[in-house]
């Protein structure tokens, strides 16, 4: 990547920096605005003057590792490759994720599932081997949406289906989902906690997506301002993520559903 | 946020008024249904905190069929 001035990153090369903000993690450095402007500083003092490129400042160009526990270790004894911002090519054409076309794979991916007899299969058999068919159709969603969050089954009320945490990028399901055998309201949470994870980001690398700026800047707005359902269940309901995430993952299930559908 | 969550409180419908001032003065649970949605229900079932309930039983008496049908979906 280059960074002005003669200076340049290359692909897989590393870059160390020392943050110190309480509560940052690797994927939320940049936005946080404290360790962002500490990272600003921190490529300043290695010579890269970013402030009038801050559109680098996005964890969707960088693969940032935490450095391991036992920080005393001076700079000298690190292990290069154990640390640091490291550039990870996710600029080229080939990774920009197409909205449009991205939500037509989502409903092939539903027709083969059920065209393949997948959710009678689910229904048949046991713990296991649901959770492998959900598995695998959560890694085909991924693919398609470009989203990097786990996924996993955790005990929850009886009423929420699922969550997505920005933060920690991670899936929740309700684990009693597994004990049913219609997997339809399964797939369509799914559908819909990964659009979610597609949301966030569009927002933290809005030039890997086709998705309208202004409509980004909606989502970031509604993060930003996130209405849970446990205080508010009307407004949560009325948010535009949700709103977003609910046509989504229905049209989605509704289409990969209907046979008619072309 | 807290604004807007005043602002409902204050124009909550008569039944679900009447129940949270009871619920605030003297802490006694409210034991009425709404389109079928009872706040032990909405608490237990659907997570939801004290104040949040009451919201949904006010939404469920001003726009049932709405308010329902998302509550039938569930919260994801």
């Amino acid at each position: 990547m280059f960074l002005g001035a003669g200076n340049q990153i290359n692909k897989g090369e590393r870059l160390t920096m020392n943050i110190h903000t309480m509560g940052v993690q690797p994927y939320n450095v940049f936005s946080n605005p404290e360790s962002r402007r500490q990272a600003i500083q921190q490529f300043s003092v290695n010579g890269i003057d970013v402030r009038s490129r801050e559109f680098i400042l996005n964890t969707g160009h960088w693969d940032i590792k935490r450095v391991p526990d036992g920080f005393s270790k001076s700079l000298e004894n690190y292990a290069p490759n154990d640390i640091g911002v490291a550039y990870k090519d996710l600029q080229t054409p080939n990774s920009v994720i197409d909205d449009v076309e991205m939500k037509k794979g989502c409903i092939n991916m539903v027709k083969d599932f059920y065209n393949e007899g997948l959710d009678l299969d689910y229904a048949d058999c046991g713990l296991k081997g649901r959770c492998e068919i959900v598995s695998n159709f959560y890694d085909g969603v991924k693919k398609k949406m470009g989203i990097d969050a786990e996924l996993s089954f955790e005990t929850k009320p009886v009423h929420q289906l699922g969550g997505y945490n920005p933060l920690t990028n991670k899936i929740e399901l309700n684990s009693n989902f597994l004990e049913k055998e219609d997997c339809e309201d399964l797939l369509n949470t799914i559908l819909h906690e990964s659009r979610h994870a597609f949301q966030n980001k569009c927002i933290y690398n809005p030039s890997s997506v086709t998705v309208k700026d202004n409509i980004i800047d909606v989502w970031k707005d509604n993060f930003d301002n996130y209405i849970r359902p446990d205080e508010d269940f009307e407004a949560y309901e009325n948010q535009e993520i949700e709103k977003d995430a609910n046509y989504f993952a229905d049209s989605v299930m509704k289409k990969g559903i209907n046979s008619n559908y072309a | 946020m807290l604004d807007a969550t005043i602002a409902k409180l204050n124009k909550l419908q008569p039944i679900v008024l009447e129940s949270f001032e009871v619920w605030l003065n003297e802490g006694k649970l409210p034991d009425f249904e709404v389109e079928g949605y009872s706040y032990r229900v909405l608490v237990k079932d659907y997570g939801m905190k004290p104040v949040g309930a009451f919201l949904t039983l006010d939404w469920l008496c001003r726009d049932p069929q709405k308010a329902s049908l998302s509550l039938k979906k569930g919260i994801k």
